[in-house]
């Protein structure tokens, strides 16, 4: 099947990791799947049970999804965009609560972008606005800044705002956050990716991680045919994650290469290719910086091997944890790393710093600190599930590189992330026994209808709960932001009621750069 | 006014195809951009489609005409952004001319 193919009997997507939200998501284009995967999780599939590539996929997507939560919290990369994204929002937020005492009319968004355009760009965009509006648009006052500017690295520095004008406040806070999204466009970007291999990109060694997790979740839980059918589709597709996880498998043959006289190493190959996704993640960003890149590890790991095709050193027994730590050791030195030991327990400790430094934050800060509490709570709930992690992880590797293990591992050894069911396109009735928080919507006649429900899993306690609600509200507070901010994605449902609460907020009137 | 389109790579052609044949319609722009927000299996890259239209009814009938055309549209989403707001449109085959005129009229109201 062609790939043409495969997305007419495919759903758009099935589920997603978003940095916005401490849990992962799942998608349901229609009740039927929905229910599907509901009897297949109460082991009752038997009646329907299809072993098309879309069952395969709705069943296990789960797995594939967590791994993405677990990945994120493991790499110093993935958890300073998410630093990123708590100081985005911190000044983002507060510049916002200070547009109302702007002059002019219009909130220009996403505010980056808008800053990013000349005079004679914003001249033809209020144009266009001017047609649709019928009146002249007047928006607040926003300096022009060149990207390079707003790339720059800037030294920490506390800036005294107490005696600033308000207007010299919000120039000073949104410029820190504008600075905060053009960084986190950069680090998602990454830097070795080329016109010749487009997908080499940090989200797809993470696809690479979570696609492997997902064939040996397949396997455990479905059999050996829909294994099959499922690394049918990741050897044959050119869609950019499938790409990226050929490329691993390239490397991860190589690898097995030096170990093995077989001619046929595919099978075993793949069970390698954790060992080098989770190493390519473990880039210490702080002290690397861009060569932390989890996609340019990549690259420079497998430089590496092909100029040094008879050197075994470079693979190892992935079934022995001393091995793959020596295999990961000798990784560093010779492609001059920072060692990933570093990097782990540096990933914790600067996490715990943060703390502190948001708490003097929160202690100080002029008027409600409502927002930094919650940008607080939301690192230290991030970091209570980093520290299980990183703990279990140090133990023995194998609990995240040996992909059979890592699926069959009892629960509670790794973080359960919170889970959200999405119902798109169609609702379900509000079932108030349900042990979950319900999103909702109303009819065009004020009925009001689940379109989601979000649980905790694993642990059921009131903390765990409370956390879960926290959650929720970072979330909400990060679309606005990234809404009023960034070219990012905002989901359909939240775009109308972000703008609402972005009016409400700044007394003007958003209008979206197109 | 200026309408912002985005969909996966496989359909933009047809919407692209019938967005040309709309007199009320101009394209100004397309692009492939990468989706890398969110797994999608069925959507590697995402197509932008940049376009100036005379108002909702325009757009309406130019989509009803692309679903009409390509029956079953099951897995396929739609985002129309505008200066007004944003919509992402789960487009069903029994979607009518109307509800598709109802959705996107918010993206064209100035008030």
């Amino acid at each position: 099947m062609d790939d043409g193919a495969v997305r007419a009997v495919l759903q758009g997507d099935y589920g997603g990791f978003n940095q916005r939200f401490l849990g992962i998501s799942l998608f349901y284009d229609s009740p039927d799947n929905y229910n599907a995967v509901a009897s297949y999780l109460l082991e009752d599939a038997a009646i329907d049970d299809p072993g098309d590539l879309h069952s395969i996929i709705l069943r296990s997507v789960g797995d594939h999804e967590g791994r993405h939560y677990i990945d994120f919290l493991l790499s110093p990369y993935s958890f300073a965009l998410f630093r990123l994204r708590l100081m985005a929002l911190i000044n983002g937020a507060q510049a916002l609560s200070l547009a109302r005492e702007l002059p002019g009319t219009v909130l220009p968004v996403p505010l980056t972008r808008w800053a990013l355009l000349d005079e004679g760009k914003r001249a033809t965009v209020c144009a266009d606005w001017e047609d649709s509006l019928g009146e002249r648009p007047d928006p607040i006052p926003i300096d022009t800044w060149a990207i390079d500017e707003l790339q720059a690295d800037v030294a920490p520095q506390v800036t005294p705002i107490g005696e600033c004008s308000k207007t010299e406040r919000f120039a000073l806070t949104a410029t820190a956050a504008m600075r905060a999204y053009v960084r986190i466009a950069q680090l998602t970007n990454g830097f070795a990716a080329t016109p010749e291999h487009p997908f080499l990109r940090p989200a797809y060694v993470h696809e690479a991680s979570a696609l492997t997790v997902q064939a040996a979740a397949i396997h455990r839980g479905q059999g050996l045919p829909e294994t099959i059918e499922f690394l049918s589709f990741l050897a044959n597709s050119e869609l950019p994650q499938a790409r990226m996880w050929q490329k691993h498998l390239e490397l991860a043959m190589l690898l097995e290469r030096q170990r093995s006289s077989s001619d046929d190493t595919s099978l075993a190959a793949i069970r390698r290719i954790l060992t080098i996704t989770v190493w390519c993640m473990l880039g210490a960003y702080p002290q690397d910086g861009p060569s932390a890149c989890p996609a340019s590890r990549f690259s420079r790991l497998m430089e590496g091997v092909v100029n040094d095709p008879r050197n075994a050193a470079w693979s190892c027994d992935v079934d022995d944890a001393q091995d793959i730590e020596r295999m990961w050791d000798f990784w560093d030195k010779r492609l001059g790393s920072t060692s990933w030991r570093s990097a782990v327990s540096e990933l914790h400790e600067s996490g715990r710093r943060a703390v502190a430094s948001y708490e003097r934050m929160a202690d100080s800060w002029k008027g409600s600190a409502a927002l930094p509490r919650l940008a607080l709570d939301g690192l230290e709930i991030a970091l209570k599930d980093q520290g299980q992690l990183i703990d279990a992880f140090l133990a023995d590797p194998r609990t995240l590189v040996v992909a059979e293990k890592y699926v069959t591992d009892e629960q509670g050894k790794l973080p359960q992330p919170d889970l959200r069911l999405e119902l798109r396109g169609f609702g379900a009735e509000i079932d108030p026994s349900r042990h979950a928080r319900t999103i909702t919507r109303r009819t065009p006649t004020g009925e009001i209808y689940a379109t989601g429900f979000v649980s905790t899993l694993g642990s059921d306690t009131p903390q765990r709960w409370k956390d879960l609600d926290r959650k929720l509200e970072l979330e909400g507070r990060m679309e606005a932001c990234d809404l009023a901010f960034s070219s990012l994605p905002v989901p359909s449902p939240t775009v109308a009621s972000s703008r609402r609460g972005l009016e409400e907020l700044t007394g003007k009137r958003v209008l979206q750069i197109v | 006014m200026r309408v912002r389109i985005v969909t996966d790579e496989y359909l933009a052609p047809e919407l692209i195809e019938q967005l040309e044949h709309d007199p009320e319609i101009e394209i100004q722009e397309s692009r492939k951009e990468e989706n890398l927000t969110e797994q999608a299996f069925a959507i590697g890259e995402i197509s932008v489609v940049i376009a100036l239209v005379k108002g909702a009814a325009a757009l309406a009938r130019t989509l009803k005409s692309l679903i009409d055309k390509r029956g079953s549209l099951a897995s396929q989403k739609l985002r129309v952004e505008t200066a007004f707001g944003a919509i992402t449109l789960e487009v069903r085959e029994d979607i009518t001319l109307e509800e598709l005129r109802e959705a996107l009229e918010p993206l064209f109201a100035a008030a």
